[in-house]
């Protein structure tokens, strides 16, 4: 295995190389351990007799080589599952840690893990889970990095001057970095609600106010521009910007405004740009949820959305009820799009929340 | 944080000390009907926020009134900031032990009013509105004493229980951040507001 490579800041991209890195890392450790598993038992093809299972059985399987962690932790975590009996000490919480970092990777692997400090620790913990129990050498690059980001973020880890040796960055795959970069894009040019503003300051001026509930400009209403749009968007407006002042909006239509001192994202002038009804955007909010079959559960709190949302979310779980079924994972980004943690390919939106129809401080603005 | 001496950052705030002390020419608020007019020694500072606040802040020394701290021109901001121009100026107290008694209340968001009023804050309001300890702060700056008027000067009328802190005479540094912190960063995270 190459040296750790560990993180000295919150710099994005080496954050990514290192979950690439990390990634490749313990793939190739659980293949090697697989490998010598089924050699031993005489079954030098077992990938391919996996695949064949599969395909036999129905399901999709796009996976083109073992060294794959998506794949063995896929194949792992099946009721039918051709390879759990050859990973030691497998258990709930073996299983439980497994999916949870199947998650992660499918959204890094999608451009949809937000590259900072909190992910990159969430999957270390993770990887330290399922290895340190196999007893895999990564287990100690996991906790190395648990140890070193811990550090970095309570502020007690000094960054060296120099580097001597200097550590090399991991690399990071193109199609990683291409998906991110498209990701990172749409966030610098229009951010979720409630987000901060990028960029300058939109030339037109707006006043919200929050006692007339109406828009005007150098005094007068513009409200007329808005038509059928204008409660929807004013609502909107102070649902992010609840003292109501001054708005700057974008020739698009995005609109900014200094909520508590900082420039956000607040809404838009007019309708939102038409994108694809299915594209999820933004990154993952890193919290796994659960659809219970009337609610959505959040694992970490145990709390359920109905009584946990300002807003009705009635429409929503009647959309997530045509969609999913009980115990379906359920993810949501910053955008509040919301789509089932699949395990391959694109995910696709279901519904849309936002910061008052989902779990309060989950979303930004919230 | 200190830069140079010449500012600070202090939350959304950088408060600039201007150099100088001039003579002006007015009337202290605690003697605006029928007195006349009378000499102040007035030293200033500029409030800019990160969202356009653009204030000049200045410490009047009276001859004959006590001293007290006003806004002196808001030359940019939104239109909340208007909030600051009319109130939440500090009149300040000659204490028992001839410090400056400085009163801690804060200009809050009222709901029903629709505007800023000053009202009294607790310690851990003052805290919530600069995001750490304001007293730690403050002592920093050279506060001398810190907690209610009756605990720093032996008050014992109605206001005895408002927060206060005594400084010693002339410190501006520690008046501008107590009144930054106190009305323009209360203004600007709209306080308040939440509980509305």
């Amino acid at each position: 295995m190459r040296a750790f490579a560990l993180p000295f800041d919150d710099n994005e991209v080496t954050i990514l190389g290192i979950i690439s890195a990390v990634e490749r890392a313990a793939a190739a450790e659980f293949c090697e351990f697989l490998n010598n598993q089924f050699g031993a038992l005489g079954q030098k093809e077992w990938f391919e007799d996996v695949r064949h299972y599969r395909k036999s059985i129905g399901d999709p399987f796009t996976y083109k080589n073992p060294e794959d962690m998506r794949f063995i932790i896929n194949e792992a975590v099946q009721d039918d599952s051709q390879i759990w009996h050859l990973i030691p000490n497998m258990n709930n919480a073996w299983t439980t840690a497994a999916i949870g970092l199947r998650t992660r990777l499918n959204n890094f692997h999608h451009g949809q893990l937000k590259p900072d400090l909190q992910s990159l620790l969430q999957i270390a913990t993770l990887f330290d889970s399922i290895a340190s129990s196999s007893g895999l050498g990564v287990a100690d690059w996991a906790r190395a990095l648990k140890t070193r980001i811990k550090k970095i973020l309570d502020g007690t880890f000094e960054k060296p001057v120099e580097l001597n040796p200097p550590v090399a960055i991991p690399d990071v795959p193109s199609d990683v970095t291409d998906v991110y970069n498209e990701t990172k894009k749409e966030l610098d040019k229009r951010p979720p609600l409630g987000s901060k503003w990028q960029g300058e300051k939109p030339q037109r001026k707006l006043t919200l106010d929050r006692a007339t509930e109406d828009l005007y400009e150098d005094g007068l209403s513009v409200s007329i521009e808005l038509g059928e749009l204008k409660e929807q968007t004013i609502t909107t407006w102070l649902r992010y910007f609840p003292r109501g002042g001054e708005v700057w909006v974008d020739p698009d239509g995005a609109s900014m405004a200094y909520v508590k001192g900082i420039a956000r994202m607040v809404g838009w002038f007019g309708p939102e740009p038409d994108g694809d009804e299915h594209e999820v955007r933004g990154f993952v909010v890193p919290r796994d949820y659960e659809f219970t079959g009337s609610d959505v559960r959040h694992l970490e709190s145990g709390k359920l959305l109905t009584s946990s949302s300002v807003d009705s979310v009635r429409e929503i779980i009647e959309v997530l009820s045509k969609h999913l079924v009980q115990n379906d994972r359920v993810s949501i980004t910053d955008y509040g799009d919301i789509f089932n943690s699949v395990t391959e390919g694109v995910a696709k939106k279901i519904t849309r929340a936002h910061k008052d129809t989902w779990f309060g401080g989950h979303l930004p603005g919230s | 944080m200190l830069t140079e001496n010449l500012s600070i950052s202090v939350g959304r705030c950088e408060v600039e000390f201007i150099p100088g002390t001039v003579a002006a020419l007015g009337k202290p608020t605690s003697q605006r009907k029928g007195t006349a007019e009378q000499v102040s020694q007035l030293r200033t500072f500029r409030i800019t926020s990160s969202d356009e606040l653009n204030l000049i802040v200045g410490l009047y020394v009276w001859e004959a009134a006590a001293p007290e701290v006003r806004p002196i021109d808001l030359l940019g901001g939104l239109q909340k900031h208007n909030e600051l121009k009319g109130r939440g100026g500090i009149s300040l107290i000659i204490s028992r032990d001839e410090k400056w008694l400085v009163p801690l209340r804060v200009l809050k968001y009222s709901a029903t009013k629709g505007y800023f009023t000053l009202q009294g804050a607790s310690e851990d309001e003052l805290d919530s509105i600069l995001g750490h300890g304001f007293r730690e702060l403050m002592m920093g700056l050279g506060a001398i004493k810190f907690g209610s008027r009756e605990a720093i000067d032996e008050e014992s009328n109605n206001k005895r229980n408002q927060l206060a802190m005594t400084v010693e005479p002339g410190n501006l540094e520690a008046i501008a951040i107590a009144y930054a912190v106190t009305r323009a960063q209360a203004v600007i995270l709209d306080f308040g507001l939440d509980a509305a």
